[in-house]
């Protein structure tokens, strides 16, 4: 098996509701609770789910963005909450980003040789002429045009600003990339260029992603494992050929039915009864029993919280109703 | 490949562009603006050698003089004699000076301290926030003109006493309003990706947040000189301005203010140059942040 990058373990994140210093607070929104994966080397780990389920503030926890409420993020088995000085500054050049909008995610008063030169100033000091060529090389890798360095943000279109995105992000030579939604705010005859551009570096470069996403067909295209996340926690997590051949999880396979095919023949995708439960005020037992398909009157689903279960090898899920064929 | 727009501009004309665009610049300049803000700073620079007559010689016999194209009016004194019969064109090139030096200090000094807290304060958010705003808005309680009644008459009358006492009000007003941008623009994902980045925390607050807060603060600043000029001549007729008699606009208005179905030349021309200063500044920073915007550069 290959080495483990990047390892969570339990990870929760609760952001107080409501409330001021006057009156004690609201209840406490659990936008992630207690949800363990990991990334191995050269791979791509996708996490995918509907809005809201908590997979960008895993993300922002994986970032140093948010402060992780409990549990543990270790990088190359090292805990990533410990990190200091040296330590932390290895880590954020080991650790990049790109995120959702590029028209958000590139500051529109700088030059592309400062925003792409950004991380090269900071962690090694680059200047002048050495810069230029470096942010010069990175446009090259990504497909652009080395004269576009004296560009501004406004005058490339979104895809082009999204290759900008990943020339940063591959300045310093990453071993991890956090891909928050990479393509989702790219109109879609251009995502399949972003999407091959990932697919190169990685093999490349060596590169291991985390993708978040809620784009079924994206991840299929891309990942090496799936999780999939509801309501802040992880229901099922399996190899990609496991997951789209053999879905466990009953939210899985809502999911995966509520793809639409591109087939004329085949109806629509069926959609998800119901609405996404509210991180707030959780539903009791198993988080997904208000919209299950499979849910019987038992008051097990509805009173007991399943267990994260192995239930084929790499293959886990949390669900009453599956049973497992190894123990 | 999408990019093949960008392809057509070979790195050799890269450079002719360049020097297009920056001569396309100088050629939009607003002609009037600059022109006016030009005459008024070399009147502040070089008065002394420009005016005819001295601003502070009096000639009582010579009182109330009209202007040149009244029957009476002698080419000696252009604009008219004031109440003790003081050059009005000559008054009014040397106050240039006080006015607009005045006004240049407290913006830069209050201006200068408004802008970094507003940033620290708006960045660092939480405590330090709560507490610099809970400052702030003291000093927005506070009149400003019976503060610098007292601040005058405790430390005594002189041009650095008032910037000295106007510079705090400013510095809240910029705080309030850079804080409020910084508010936002924190929050973009380019801020994110620095801090992802690992870029020092000066770093972010000078190189994304105070250029994307710029256009503001330049409104604000041209808005402010105008709001100065008119604050300082309200301190003068009060007694605690700029000291007499060093000529200033503001206190030259005051001055006619008694005599203006008579003699209105005394308050007319100096309230038409504190018009036209306000007015050309305010269409200058207009000119100014259109130019500073990348966007709009090119256009």
């Amino acid at each position: 098996m290959a080495n483990r990058l990047l390892e969570v373990e339990g990870l929760a994140k609760h952001f107080r509701g409501g409330g001021n210093w006057l009156t004690s607070g609201g209840d406490s929104i659990r936008a992630v609770d207690g949800v363990s994966f990991h990334v191995e080397e050269g791979e791509t780990f996708a996490l995918v789910g509907e809005s809201g389920c908590g997979k960008t503030t895993v993300a922002k926890m994986i970032l140093l963005l948010e402060r992780p409420t409990r549990g543990t993020i270790s990088f190359q088995g090292e805990d990533v909450s410990r990190f200091r000085g040296g330590g932390l500054r290895e880590y954020k050049r080991l650790v990049q980003a790109v995120f959702q909008d590029p028209y958000s995610s590139l500051n529109p008063r700088m030059q592309v040789l400062d925003i792409i030169g950004e991380p090269l100033r900071v962690h090694q000091g680059l200047r002048g002429r050495t810069l230029r060529m470096r942010v010069g090389e990175l446009l090259e890798n990504v497909g652009l045009n080395p004269v576009t360095a004296s560009f501004f943000p406004h005058q490339f279109s979104g895809g082009q600003r999204q290759r900008i995105a990943i020339a940063r992000a591959l300045a310093l030579r990453p071993q991890l990339i956090v891909l928050d939604e990479p393509v989702s705010g790219l109109d879609v005859s251009i995502r399949a260029q972003i999407l091959n551009l990932l697919v190169d570096l990685q093999r490349d470069l060596g590169l291991s992603y985390l993708l978040i996403s809620h784009d079924l067909a994206i991840v299929e295209h891309m990942s090496h494992r799936v999780g999939v996340m509801y309501v802040g926690k992880m229901v099922e997590l399996a190899t990609r050929d496991e997951f789209y051949g053999n879905t466990l999880h009953p939210y899985s396979n809502a999911l995966l039915a509520s793809v639409p095919k591109p087939d004329p023949d085949v109806p629509m995708g069926t959609t998800i009864g119901g609405e996404v439960a509210s991180p707030i005020n959780p539903p009791s037992g198993c988080r997904f029993h208000t919209r299950c398909p499979i849910y019987l009157e038992t008051s097990m689903c509805r009173e007991v919280e399943p267990d994260w279960r192995e239930i084929l090898s790499d293959h886990l899920t949390a669900c009453h109703k599956v049973e497992p064929a190894v123990v | 490949m999408a990019n093949t727009t960008m392809q057509t501009v070979a790195p050799a004309s890269a450079w002719l562009v360049r020097v297009r665009s920056s001569l396309s610049v100088a050629r939009r300049v607003p002609k009037i603006p600059t022109a006016v803000l030009l005459v008024l700073m070399i009147f502040a620079l070089f008065g002394q050698w420009i005016a005819p007559h001295s601003p502070v010689a009096v000639d009582m016999a010579n009182s109330f003089a009209p202007p040149v194209w009244h029957e009476e009016g002698t080419a000696n004194n252009l604009l008219g004699t004031d109440k003790l019969g003081r050059d009005i064109f000559s008054r009014l090139i040397r106050g240039a000076r006080v006015s607009l030096s005045l006004s240049l200090f407290v913006i830069a000094l209050g201006g200068g301290v408004g802008v970094a807290l507003g940033l620290i304060s708006g960045y660092a958010g939480g405590k330090v926030d709560a507490v610099m705003q809970r400052g702030i808005e003291v000093i927005l309680a506070m009149p400003t003109i019976l503060v610098a009644l007292v601040f005058v008459f405790a430390v005594g009358r002189s041009f650095e006493s008032v910037i000295l006492i106007l510079s705090p009000f400013l510095a809240a007003r910029f705080a309030r309003i850079v804080r409020g941008e910084t508010l936002s623009v924190r929050e973009r994902d380019f801020v994110a990706i620095a801090k992802v980045i690992g870029t020092p925390t000066w770093m972010i607050l000078l190189r994304h947040i105070l250029p994307n807060v710029f256009n503001t603060i330049i409104v604000l600043a041209t808005l402010e000189v105008g709001h100065l000029i008119l604050l300082e001549s309200s301190l003068s007729f009060l007694g605690v301005g700029v000291p007499p008699p060093q000529p200033a606009w503001g206190l030259m208005v005051a001055d006619g203010r008694e005599f203006l179905t008579s003699a209105y030349w005394i308050t007319l021309f100096p309230g038409l140059c504190i018009l036209a200063a306000v007015l050309s500044l305010n269409l200058f920073g207009d000119w100014l942040r259109d130019t500073l915007d990348p966007r709009r550069r090119q256009l």
